[in-house]
This record gives C-alpha cells, structure tokens and sequence, in this order.
C-alpha cells in the first residue's frame, strides 16, 4: 500500500511538472542550464534503480533512484540527446525537446522474454508464470534470413524439436517431430494451432514467414493435455502479427536470392566410362567405343555431356511483402500481402505464393470486443518430383536421378553425342524395361503442377462478463484445395511408347481435386481474479466442436491424342480412372485448465479435455485427457536473496495424459470396394469378365475395428529453469519421459485372415530425453552487442512392446528398385528404436586366393570359403564378400544383422547474434549427431548393377581389377545378391553453417532526411557449409520417410545454397 | 479520483461478479450438458458416404453378382493363375526360363519371397471374399434360386483356393467365416486331411447347387462338371503324395465318370483350336470345361487382362504382332516325348520365333523357323499370341484365357484313377488313346492300331503311358509340377534335370537353367509358409524351409 501511494504520489508530481513544463511555454528560451528529470521504467512500468542517464558526447552522467527517478542538469539544451543504459537493458536515445523537462523512459529488458506473453492453448501466460515445457523459437532470428516457408528454417532453433527435410524439391514440407516419435505406423507431426486454429495437416507453405509474430511449441503433457486427442505429439502455435496501436507503420520488405546446389555427385569422365564398359562387355563395347583406330586414350580428353551440368542451373527465387499495421485504442489492424517465387535448381522446377492476410480487431464497448483474422493464400509447385518415379516407379531407371548421374557422357561416336543430348532416349538402349530417358527431355516435359488455394478466416467476439471473467466464442473455417496436374506427352518416359507404360497408355495424365474443409467452434470461459496479494487464479472452461471434411475427385485419360494442347487435351484420350470420394471426421470437446499461483512462487495447474471423436466406435468414443503440474519459482525464496546473481531458478514438475486420433475416418468399419486402383501390375479391379462382359466386382478390402480407442501417451516431465546475473545468462533443463500405450498400430495381420493389415491397439513405445537450452547475452555495450543461443537435445526412442508380442517387425522399401523388393532393410524390435537398419556386414571382397582355379581356367570358390548369398558357383574374383555372422559356411538371410540406426544420438543449433553500431549479423549452425543414412544411390552407382551404357559415380574407379586387388568396390559386372550392406550405411552425422545474415539499418538521421522510419538493407546466406562424412549429396535426407523407413536416400533433389539481398523499408 | 473510484468498485463488485461467474459458468455448463447428452453424440454420428459396409450390401442380385465376381476376381491375379500358378511358382520339367539367374524367376524361393508370399495373400483375399458372401447370402432380398446358384459357385471356389492352398503349402490355417475384426487371433495350422475334408464338402455342396454348363453356354463360370471334374482332380491328389489315401481313386473314378457320362463334353477335334479359340475369345465348352477369362489390353479403365502368352508365349518383340518375353523355354525331354507324328508337339513347343528386324517394339517381326537341332532355344507355344483378337494389343496383358480344366484332362484322371482300382483295363485304355488319336490327327472314337496304345499294355507301362500322355497333353497348363509332386516323383525328377541339362544343353543356355532345376530339393514339394504370416501367426514352418 505504502508502495502504491508512493507511485501515486511520484506519479502526481510528474504530472503537476509536465503541466508546469507546459506552462512555460511561453518563458523566454533557457540560455543557461537545464534541469530535466523523469521516471526509468520497464516493460512491467516497474520502476528501475541504478539506469545511467548520460548526455552523448558529453560529460553530465545521473543516476536513477530507487523509484526510478533521475535529475540532470544539462547547460545546453539544445540538439542534446541522453542515452539511457543499464546492464542487461536495451540502451536508448532520446533527443531532448525544446521546453521539455520530463521524460519517462521505458527501457526493455534484454532478455525480457520473461516477461513475453506466451500463447498456449486456450490462453496466454506470462514465460515467468509457466509450469509446462514450452519452446519458443525466435521468430526475430528466424527471419533475419528469409525462407519461403518457417519450417525450412525451424530446424535446431528449439530443443526437442527435430526438423527433417525429405530432401530439397522446391515446396516440399518438412517433417517436424518433437520429443520423439511416440507412433510406428502412424504420423508424428505435431498438432498445428494457428492463430486458435488446431488443423492436423498443415500445409507450412500457406503461411507467410513474415506474417508470424511468434512460434511456440508446446513439449510436455501439462502443456499440451488441453489438446486432449491430438495433443500426443506436441502442439506447434503460431501467431500472426496483429495490429498495434499508434501510427500507422506500412512496412515494405523485399529480397532476391539465387540458389545453387551444394554438392553434386562426382561421376566417371568419359576416359573413365570407356575403359569401364570395356571392362564390362568387351565384346560389345570394343566395337561401339574403339573403332576406327580410336583407342582408350583418345577418350582422355574428351569433355563428354555433363548431365548434372544440364539439369541443374543456378536458379533465382526473390519475394516482395508489404504490410500495414496500426490502430487506435479501439480499433488495431493488420494487413500483409506477399508474393514469392522460387526456381528450383533443377530445371522445370519451382514453387510461388501469392499470399494476403488482414486482420482486425474492435473494441465495441468496455465488454465487448471482435476480431477477424483471413488469410488467402494461393501456391504452385512445379517438376518432375526426383524421389518418385512417377508412373513406371517400380524401377530404378525411372527415377530422375538415375538418369542424371547415370546416362553416359559419350556414344563412342563424336558426332553421336549431339543427338543424345536431343533425344529423348538413348538410341542404343532397346530393353524398353529400362525407363532411362533423357533427363533434360524428360525434366523438360513432365507437366507435375499443383495449384493449392487456402483460404483461413477465423473470426472471434469476447464479452466482459463481469470483471475478470471473460467469454470468447470464435469459429473459424479453413479450405485448402489442391489441383495437381499431371500430363505425360511423348517425350517422357511415361508417354513414350519406348517403355511398356508408354506402350501401353500413350500420351496421358491426370488431374486430381482435392477439397479439404475444416469447420470450427470454440467457446471458453476464462476467469482470472487476484485475491489479495497472495493468490492469483487464471481458469478456463470451454466447448469446441471441430469438424473435417475430406473431398477428392479426379480423372484420368490415356491415349490422348493431341499432345500439344497438354493437360486440357485430356478430354479427347480415353477416359481412365475416375476419383470421387467424400469423407468426414468430428470432434467435440470439453476443457478446463486452473492455474492458480500462491504467492508468486508456487504455481499449479490442472488441466482436464474430455474429447469424442467421430472416428471411433459410439462405445469407445468419449475419452479423457488430464494432467497437473507444478512449479516453484525459487528466487523468490527469502533465502535466495542472498544470491543476487541468480536471476531466476524455477523448477517446473508436470504430468498428463495425451492422445493421438491420427487414423482414417472409419477405422471402425469394415469396407467393400468396387474400383481398384490400376498400379500397372495388372489386375488390381475386383471384377471379373463373364461371357466376355465385364462384372464389376466388390470386394471386403478392409476389416474394420469396433474395439478401437485413442491411443494415449503418459509424459513426465521435469524442468529448470535458471537465469544469472540479471537474466544475462538463462538455462533450460528438460528431462520427460514419455511413455505411449495402445498403440494405434495398422498392424499387419496374417494373410490368412484375407487382410494385410488393419487397425489394433497395440503395442508401447517410450521416448526419454534431456533437453538443454542457454542463452546468454555475452557483450552489451552501447555500440556492440553479442549474445548466443545454445540448444541441444538427447532423445532415446524405444519399442517397449510390439504387436502381439511379435518378436520384430521388418520392412521393405517398395518402388526404388524392384530387383530389392525381397530386401527388408528396417527392423523395428522391442527393446530397441522404432527403425534400425538390417543388413549384411561387408567383408570386404573375394581375392583370387579365395578360389581354386579349375583346368579349363574358371575359377571355383574353395570349399571352406563362405558364398556370399547367391551361387557358388557365380562368385568369382572381386565379387563381394559378406560376414558369415553364424559360421555355418552359408551366407544367407540369417546372417544378417543391424548395421545401423538412423536416430541421432543429439542434435541442436547454436545461434550468435552480433550487432555493432548499425550493423547486425547472425550466425547459425545445426547439428545432427550419431544417426545413420542408407545411402541407397551407392548400390546402383557403385557397379552392383552393371547395366550397359550406365555412368557410375566416380568411387566406383577404385574398383577391383587384376591389378587392383586392394579395391573397395567389387569387379565391373559384378552379380550379387539384392540384398543391403552395411557398405553403403554411412554416417549421417553433420554439422551444418546454416544461417549467416548481415544487416545495416540506416542511421537515424539519413532515415529522417529520407522521411521513412527505418531502412535495413540484408544480405543472408543458407546452407552455407556443412561439415559431414557423409558421401551422397546431403545427409539430411529421407525419401521414403515414415516413422519405420527413415533416412533412405535414393535420388533426393539436392538442396540448395541460397544467398539472398533485401531491403526492409517502414514509414 | 481515479485511486477511488476503482477501490469503490473493489469494494461492491465481487458478489455481484460472483453472482455472475455463478450464473454465465451455470448457462454454459446447462448448454454443453445438454449438448452433451443429446447432441453431440448425434454430431459425433457421421456416416461413411463413401464406401459400402458389409451390413448394408449383399441385398440384391446385382450386390450378389458383384460379390460373386469379386471371388473369381482372385483367380486372374499376376501370382495366382495370372501367371505365378502356370508360371514362375511351378517349375518343373517342362519348362526353364532363359537366362534368369536371381529372384523368382530363377526359382530362388524362400519365407520372404514377395511372389511366394503375394499369392498366400491373394488365394486367402479369395477366401475371405467368398467367406464374406456366403456369411451375407441368407439375407438378400433375391429368390432362393438365386442364392443357390451364387452358393454353389462361391462354395466351389472357396473349395478350390483351398485345394490351390493345400496342394502348394500343404496342412495351411483354415477360415470359414469372414474375418470379423483384426483382433480375431491367428489360426493353427488345420490338419492336411481336414482341409481336404473341407474341399471335398465344399465342392460336392457346390455340385448340387450349380448350373449346368449348358444352361451358361459358356465356361467362364463353374458349371456341375467342372465341379465334378475338378472333385476328380482333388480325390487324386488326395490319393497321391503326400496324403497317399488309396481309397480316393474310387471317388477320383466316380466323379470322372460324371463328366464323361454327362455328355456335355467331347474333344475337340483340332488340339491347336483349343488354344486360338482361347486367343480369339471364343468358347469351346465341350473340351475346355472351365476356363480363365481374361479380357482386353489393359489400356482401359477396366484391367483384366493376364500374362498368358506374353511372360509364356512365343519370342517375339513386336508388340502389334504379340509381344512374348523370351523366357520360358521348352526342354529336350518335353520334345523327346511327343512320339512322331505327335501334332502336339511343335504347336506345345514353338518351332519359330519372331526375330525383330531392328530394335524396339514397333519394329517389323519376321516369322522365323529353328534349325532342327536348336530344341533348348524354342518358347512355349501353346499359347500363341499371333492369334488374339484384341486390338491394339498391349506388350505385357493379353486376352488370352487360361484353360483350368479341359476334358482331356478328364479322360487321363478317368483312366488313371481306373488303373489304379482294377489295373489296365479297356475303358482306361480307350479314354487314353481317346486323347492319343487327336493328337496324331485321327478321329477320336475310331480305333486305330497306328496310335492306340497296345490293348494289352499292363502294369506299370500302362501307368507310365498315362504319364507320359499327361506330360503331352497337358504341359504349360500349370499341372505337370502338381502331378510330379502327387506321383511322389517331383524332385527326383528335377535332379534327374541337372544331369540332362548338363549334357544336351547348349552352354550359353544351361548355367542358368541348371541353377533352376538345382534349387528343387526335398524341401521343394511345398513352398515356405510366407514369413509374413509367420511373424504375426506363429505357426510351424514347412519342413527344410
């Protein structure tokens, strides 16, 4: 109360000398000295002790008291600037006014994150005030260096979080897993809530970067438990910047980049590839390559075609955003549009946004308030994508990749070499089950487009029903619809008759709709009351009803006609396939959350949602979610007053219950099907031909489960958090343990049921981490400032129990290669993470001293030498050998063995930002340590498949011959069997220079002859360096990515290293 | 005056904002209660509007007729009678495949063996389809008649995926009813003698409940004798290896009789006309007495086409003229056995080939004849794609139909169940030399001491003579591998292979042919139970697997 009057008081008499300030308006100019006084603030209007006031460049230096008060005496006033600074504050200018005496100054605290409001489901919190684990991700170092989309550049920025990108396709998401996967056969993308809206499948193109005010995400179950069903796998909340109040601030940002690949894979030269197929068939090579007296030599010097040269290219991808903020007290707004297009690097490739957003908020009365917030967004993604081999992709030769590294650099025929960079195939190849084509033609003419078009308008009223105790009802639609176009005309490998799918089909494609409409109603209660000091109540009480609506049409035509109308030529083919499907799933939920904080020390929360989903059988619908957690602001302790460098210590304790409903629609029911779909493995309809006439048929195709139910995991989490020395150096310690039970696992059922798989509960998987998170503010000086931010994160991922006590559960890749359709390369065992890689152990290679040399000169193994998985009587000389793990003499399926584990042993990002003067500059790097890669490439480039007239990776020169025994790599024409090795897991450990952005704002006074508010001109790098052991292209790659084949590497399009300039200009 | 007037309201304000708190909280909580109990489970109802559920389907006859034909759907696929069943799943001594020397089409099997393994999966969806059907029939809104008819197909073909089952896999799990929820657990292994229990119930069910094949005019559906033919096929396999019980010649005898004494059937007196009629979509229902229906190129909407005659057909790279894959390969012994003047033989084993006249698949073929001693080197001929109808034609799907059971067939069952009752004796002989006077181009039921056997062939020549006339007639049919197996003879045989391989062969062809008949060893009479039945349902591997 004292306190209070105090304030008043101060208060008052800073008033009463304004009004006198203002009084003397008319006084003659003041030609001696000056007393100025005020009041230093901070953000909280808590006054601030000890802030130096000084006058720049000049000698006259005060000090603030201990209400925050400061008196200088200034003999000139006049273009006088003071400069207020205080250790860990932000330092501030201000010019001195003619005939002004008072300024109060806010000064904001440098790591006043404590103070930020956090969005968390259902409410904000102050940081200080949190119980649960919450990341924040520092949007403002995030967009220093411009991004098409924030996941690109979410990666190491938050502990816990990991961010794989499936490889560099231009508009490709990526995959974000936080705290562990806790699904086998389902996905373990986090819950997104955008600005309120929680949506499962969120499409992190449709925002723009820009638009975001902040990212938090949402770790531990006391956290996420208000999500209930869908909270299991972490919740991602963004917000979007709203308008403030104060002048309008337009805002103009724009930049331009060029991208270039970081690496590309080294191939034989054209010397090299002669002399290899020679080695391979000489009998038809010697002829093709050495005729009319040209010898190897004469290849020596030949450039050859570079095909990596003719597909890649050096591509631009630039961005224009404007935006306008302001507001009155009663009325703020937003408003933001944006565009971006991006080339990809690889030719016919790219991705563009057109995007606006506007945002509105009123206060229509003391009580009343409403807001709208819509954002349309427009997306095109073009190209040939790289990691599918489109409709012929059983084979490798399909894939984009394999053409571009393996088409080979010279015909043997000079004049030849010109005609195979314009056909669209190699002439001399006539196995038209190779679907190798000419990856400049075919790139060139594959017509691969999506168009999305989303639209998100949420809009929002709150009521003041009495005093603290609000009402807010939102709703909210989203529609995302995606029409992706796909033409295949002759010059494809699709649409040529050179290849069966050609043959068979013609000119072709496809076109699909796809209309996805979620609805959404919330309605919460929040009460927040302060009884006297002491206690401090924050409840919420809600209703929501979400419902989803997928809708899919599409068709496609074969034999089309007239090629050169392209995809609206497709009418005039014969009608394919048609789409059409309609389905729905609903929520409705009901939530409660207390906090309640006991003398600004102890803090509580509880937190309950009761979730039905219409995804379940009526009896197994309804489900609860709760959890609890605690926390204990330590500092505020009498006893730690005594360590006055000890800025904060908080331990937080929390746990609770959440689940995963990420299933289809009706897994409860069983269903029959009339259409197949036609995968070009023949006769996938369920009908039949009678008497020549066609019977369409139905067929069971999958057996529903009534017993089905969430799938719930139970997180323990325990945290610290610590802050020194004014808070210029803060620690995050997470420690959880996450345990998820019932499963919902599309196990795989035994075939004599007459299904593969269907949905069951089944199964434990656990994830136990630490998470460390510092920040530090290293140097803070008036002109040059340094802090860092530190994260790393150590994740154990553990199959507890698998289906049916299923001892282990193995997978294959299917559609890379189908001569590896029998290889299993994951294994998921309990005991063990999720996916392990499985394999045989490369032993090396078969010597002559491994054979007996029969009399007609062939060469037979030698009894006691163990075959290496296929014939004996095959192998010969440099073939590859393989550990006989059982010492039985037989190399055959059980001997093998894990040879890898794609999880990372940790990871994190280490950020450093810098600022002198004018200038700013960051630096970040990402890391992953201790996970494996298979790098599927080096089994086809790397001589295992010595197809005729294919280019190997440059390694494969050390291979073996007669006179090089001591290769690594295995004979030219080497047979094996299709099975993986541990020579090809690699690895995948890398530590990535991934951000460097370098700015210059204007000085102030340049801005203000200019008449703007600011100016920043930017330059920034991505993917700068990386440093790995890794020999593919880039180790952050997973083509196949699903929780049980993680990290597979098989033609990924390489990603780019972008450097980029622009201006930000606000008025 | 501010300071005051906000402690005022400190001071009055929380009763009243507690009557409110009390009375907003009551009216959202009484509407979401009420919501709660009478809403938001009707909410929470959605309906699938997109697929049909077993409850509301097998109503009405097209629901019928379209169940049905989803249970013969399974027989066309790739790994069953598409190919695998005639194809790569049944090497034998009739046939290697050029050149292959790794995964299945190099007779490399084992547990994992994705073919292997999808056509376990493929028989079993069969099953299951049939099973779902036979569950939903008594509630359909069609006449009993109807039902009837459908019964007895789907009971027969659940009958017969069994056989396919047990023949290959041997004692396999055994399912009945429709699988109602994923829960259900793993089935045992059922007894060998059990699951054929169940096959003979099933079919001889299906034999009082099915049309006669006159009634369809057709023979893509099963009719009373190919039940009956087909029973006959079982009891023989059931007296062979390895159930060995004797007893069933008798009821292999009375069920070929049925058919014989139906009068429905009779050879056709051209052999080659089989096979075009299978190419040019016609149906000949005296001999072939349960065909495989095939349809169209693939290039459609509707995909049914099969692999007959492109993945075994005649070599020929032009896809206008009949794209046949050079892989399947006569052998010597197949040659050797067809007696002179046998026209069997070079329609069996093609005497030429289409050799390209330049590369790719549109490039003109030119019909092209085998030197004499060039035997290894020729294609399977039977199935000659030369001949089909379809238009334009697709490289790998033809329309060919796969004939399941033919009267031939019969006639050696008929005489080979006799013999083993009563020995050789005129009503066996006459069925065999029945098939013998065809063959050489004679009239069938006119004697003729130039082709008939000898009337008093006995014994083990007369058993050896009908072997030898099945191998004959029915090669490329997928039976030969079956017939081996039941004689007990099968691995033997295929060891007997590698020597003959290794001394007749030309070199360039016999590496990898002899590697294929290599890898038959005593293991090789049934195929792995699929690991991946395994690894959910534990149940005991086959023997040497």
């Amino acid at each position: 109360m004292k306190q209070k009057l105090t304030a008043v008081i101060s208060t008052t008499l800073i008033v009463v000398l304004a009004c006198l300030g203002l009084k003397a308006q008319d006084a003659p100019p003041a030609t001696a000295s000056t007393v100025i006084s005020g009041k230093v603030t901070d953000a909280e209007n808590e006054p601030l002790e000890g802030v130096t006031v000084s006058l720049k460049g000049k000698k006259a230096v005060a000090t603030t008291n201990s209400k925050g008060i400061f008196n200088i005496t200034l003999n000139e006033a006049k273009g006088a600037v003071l400069t207020f600074s205080m250790i860990g504050y932000t330092s501030k200018d201000v010019p001195v006014k003619p005939n002004t005496f008072i300024y109060n100054v806010q000064l904001t605290s440098l790591s006043r994150d404590l103070d930020d409001v956090i969005v968390i489901g259902y409410g904000t919190v102050k940081k200080k005030d949190l119980t649960g684990s919450v990341g924040q991700v520092k949007v403002a170092d995030m967009q220093k260096a411009p991004v098409p989309s924030y996941e690109d550049a979410l990666g190491g920025r938050v502990a816990g979080v990991q961010v794989n990108a499936v490889d560099g396709q231009p508009g490709e998401g990526n995959l974000v897993t936080i705290r562990g996967g806790n699904s086998i056969t389902q996905s373990n993308a986090p819950l997104y809530v955008i600005d309120g809206f929680p949506i499962e499948a969120a499409n992190s193109n449709t925002i723009n970067p820009n638009d975001i005010e902040s990212i938090n995400i949402l770790k531990d179950a006391s956290a996420t438990a208000i999500y209930g069903a869908r909270g299991a796998n972490g919740v991602v909340e963004i917000t979007t910047k709203s308008g403030k109040m104060g002048k309008p601030v337009l805002s103009f940002d724009a930049w331009y980049g060029l991208q270039k690949e970081i690496n590309r894979m080294e191939v034989m030269s054209p010397y090299e590839f002669v002399k290899y197929q020679i080695e391979l068939n000489p009998t038809l090579f010697t002829p093709m390559y050495l005729d009319n007296g040209k010898t190897l030599e004469s290849y020596r010097n030949v450039k050859g075609v570079d095909w990596q040269d003719q597909i890649f290219r050096t591509a631009p991808m630039h961005s224009q955003n404007l935006s306008l903020t302001g507001g009155s007290d009663k009325t703020k707004y937003s408003l933001s549009g944006s565009h971006l297009n991006q080339d990809g690097i690889i030719i016919n490739s790219g991705f563009e946004r057109y995007q606006s957003r506007l945002k509105l908020d009123q206060t229509v009365s003391d009580r009343l308030k409403v807001g709208i917030n819509a954002n349309y967004t427009w997306l095109k993604q073009n190209g040939q994508i790289a990691t599918k081999g489109g409709e012929n992709g059983i084979n490798a030769s399909a894939y984009l990749f394999f053409a571009a590294w393996g088409y080979r650099p010279v015909t043997g025929d000079s004049l030849n070499d010109l005609t195979v960079i314009n056909d669209a195939f190699d002439p001399d190849i006539t196995n038209n089950s190779d679907l190798r084509v000419n990856p400049i033609i075919s790139s060139k003419n594959i017509h691969n487009v999506s168009f999305t078009n989303q639209l998100t308008a949420n809009g929002y009223l709150t009521y003041k029903v009495a005093k603290g105790l609000s009402l807010r009802v939102s709703g909210g639609v989203v529609r995302h619809a995606v029409r992706r176009e796909v033409f295949y005309n002759s010059k494809t490998a699709a649409g040529n008759p050179r290849t069966v799918y050609g043959a068979t089909n013609g000119v072709n494609g496809s076109i699909t709709n796809t209309l996805m409409s979620s609805l959404l109603n919330e309605n919460t209660l929040t009460w927040d009351r302060r009884f006297n000091k002491n206690h401090h109540i924050n409840a919420v009480g809600g209703f929501t009803m979400q419902t989803t609506r997928t809708l899919m049409d599409g068709f496609s035509a074969n034999k089309v006609p007239n090629e050169h109308l392209g995809i609206s030529g497709l009418d005039e083919g014969s009608p394919l396939l048609n789409v059409s499907s309609d389905s729905e799933n609903r929520l409705v939920s009901f939530l409660g959350r207390v906090n309640y904080t006991l003398m600004s020390k102890y803090l509580f929360t509880v937190s309950f949602r009761r979730d039905g989903s219409s995804k379940f059988s009526p009896e197994n619908r309804w489900s609860n979610f709760t959890s609890g957690a605690f926390a204990w602001r330590i500092h505020e302790e009498q006893f730690m007053k005594k360590l006055p460098f000890i800025s904060e210590a908080k331990l937080r304790m929390g746990w609770g219950l959440t689940g995963n409903n990420r299933v289809s629609d009706f897994p409860y029911q069983s269903v029959l099907r009339q259409t197949g779909f036609t995968n070009g493995s023949g006769n996938t309809t369920p009908g039949y031909y009678f008497n020549n006439v066609h019977i369409p048929g139905s067929a069971p195709v999958e057996v529903g489960n009534k017993d089905l139910k969430w799938e719930t995991t139970a997180q323990t989490d325990i945290g610290l958090d610590l802050a020194f020395f004014r808070n210029r150096l803060g620690l995050t310690i997470d420690y959880y343990h996450k345990l998820t039970d019932d499963l919902l696992l599309l196990a795989s059922l035994p075939a004599s049921t007459g299904y593969l798989s269907g949905y069951k509960n089944i199964g434990k998987v656990s994830n136990r981490g630490l998470e460390f998170t510092l920040n530090t503010v290293n140097v803070e000086t008036k002109d040059f400032s340094w802090s860092t931010n530190f994260n790393i994160s150590f994740n154990r991922n553990r199959i507890e129990e698998l289906n049916l006590g299923t001892s282990s559960m193995v997978t294959r890749v299917v559609g890379w290669n189908d001569n590896f359709n029998n290889s299993l390369p994951y294994i998921a065992m309990p005991g063990h993470p999720v996916a392990l890689f499985l394999g045989f152990v490369n032993d090396g290679l078969y010597q002559e001293s491994d054979f007996d040399i029969l009399p007609n000169g062939d060469y037979k193994l030698k009894e006691d030498v163990p075959n290496n998985g296929q014939d004996r009587s095959l192998i010969k000389p440099g073939y590859v050998k393989y550990k006989d793990i059982n010492g039985d003499g037989v190399v055959d399926p059980n001997d093998q063995t894990i040879i890898g584990n794609p999880q990372p042993i940790h990871l994190g990002g280490f950020t450093n930002n810098f600022r002198y003067r004018n200038f700013d500059l960051s630096v970040f790097f990402q890391w992953s340590y201790g996970n494996d890669v298979l790098n599927a490439n080096r089994v086809v480039f790397e001589g295992m498949e010595g197809k005729p007239y294919l280019n190997m990776y440059k390694t494969f020169e050390n291979r073996w011959r007669p006179d090089n025994t001591d290769a690594e790599l295995p004979v030219a024409g080497v047979t094996s069997p299709n099975v993986f090795s541990s020579r090809v897991i690699e690895d995948g450990s890398f530590i990535r220079l991934k951000t460097v952005a370098l700015g210059y704002s204007l000085p102030r006074a340049i801005t203000k002859r200019m008449k703007i508010e600011s100016l920043r001109l930017y330059t920034a790098a991505q993917n700068l360096v990386t440093w790995t052991n890794y020999s593919g292209v880039d180790p952050e790659v997973s083509v196949r990515n699903s929780p049980l084949t993680p990290s597979f590497d098989w033609s990924a399009y390489p990603k780019a290293r972008t450097i980029t300039f622009g201006l930000n200009v606000t008025f | 005056m501010i300071a005051h007037s906000a402690s005022s309201h400190k001071i009055s304000r929380p009763r009243k904002g507690l009557r409110q708190v009390i009375l907003a909280g009551g009216l959202l909580l009484t509407g979401a209660m009420l919501i709660l109990l009478g809403g938001c489970n009707k909410f929470l109802d959605t309906r699938s509007t997109d697929s049909i559920t077993p409850e509301n389907y097998y109503k009405t006859q097209t629901d019928l007729d379209r169940a049905l034909a989803a249970v013969y759907d399974r027989l066309g696929d790739r790994r069953t009678y598409g190919c695998g069943l005639w194809g790569f799943l049944c090497f034998s001594d009739e046939f290697f495949v050029k050149n292959q020397t790794s995964g299945y089409m190099a007779n490399i099997l084992d547990a994992s063996m994705l073919e292997m393994n999808r056509s376990w999966e493929v028989l079993y969806a069969g099953i299951e389809r049939a099973n779902m059907l036979l569950d939903h029939l008594d509630g359909a809104e069609v006449p009993d008649s109807v039902k009837n008819e459908i019964k007895g197909q789907a009971l027969f073909l659940r009958g017969f995926y069994y056989f396919v089952l047990a023949d290959n896999w041997g004692a396999v799990p055994m399912k009945l009813t429709s699988t109602k929820s994923p829960l259900e657990p793993g089935l045992p292994r059922t007894p060998l003698s059990d699951v054929y229990a169940q096959i003979v119930k099933d079919m001889k069910e299906a034999e009082g409940l099915v049309k006669d094949i006159t009634y369809y005019g057709f023979n893509g559906r099963i009719s009373k004798t190919a039940v009956q033919g087909m029973l006959a096929r079982v009891f023989l396999t059931m007296a062979g290896e390895p159930l060995k019980d004797v007893s069933k010649y008798n009821d292999a005898f009375e069920y070929a009789e049925k058919v014989i004494n139906s009068n429905k059937h009779a050879l056709n007196p051209d052999f080659s006309r089989i096979f075009i009629n299978l190419a040019e979509n016609k149906y000949d229902i005296k001999e072939n007495i349960w065909e495989l229906e095939f349809f169209g190129n693939n290039q459609e909407i509707i995909r049914e086409g099969g692999y007959v005659g492109s993945w075994m057909g005649v070599q020929c790279s032009n896809v206008d003229t009949g794209f046949g894959y050079d892989y399947v390969h006569a052998t010597l012994k197949l040659y050797n056995s067809y007696e002179p003047g046998d026209l069997r033989r070079d329609w069996t084993i093609a005497p030429y080939r289409f050799l390209s006249l330049g590369s790719g698949p549109q490039t003109p073929v030119q019909r092209t004849y085998w030197e004499p001693n060039q035997i290894y080197e020729r294609s399977a001929g039977k199935y000659r794609r030369e001949y089909e109808v379809t238009e334009p034609k697709n490289q790998d799907f033809s329309c060919l139909n796969f004939p399941m059971l033919r009267y031939a067939d019969v006639l050696l069952m008929y005489a080979e169940a006799s013999y083993h009752i009563n020995g050789a004796n005129y009503d066996a002989i006459e069925a065999v030399n029945k098939v013998r006077r065809r063959a050489f181009g004679k009239p069938v039921d006119v004697q003729d001491p130039g082709v008939d056997l000898d009337p008093a062939i006995a014994g083990n020549d007369f058993l050896e003579a009908i072997r030898k006339e099945r191998f004959c007639e029915l090669s490329y049919e997928g039976l030969r591998k079956h017939d081996l197996i039941r004689w007990g003879i099968y691995v033997s045989t295929m060891q007997q292979m590698v020597s003959e391989y290794q001394a007749t062969m030309p070199t360039n062809l016999a590496d990898a042919a002899i590697k294929q008949a290599q890898r038959v060893t005593s293991r090789s009479v049934l195929f792995p139970i699929p690991n991946t039945e395994i690894a959910v349902n534990p149940i005991p591997q086959n023997p040497g697997w």
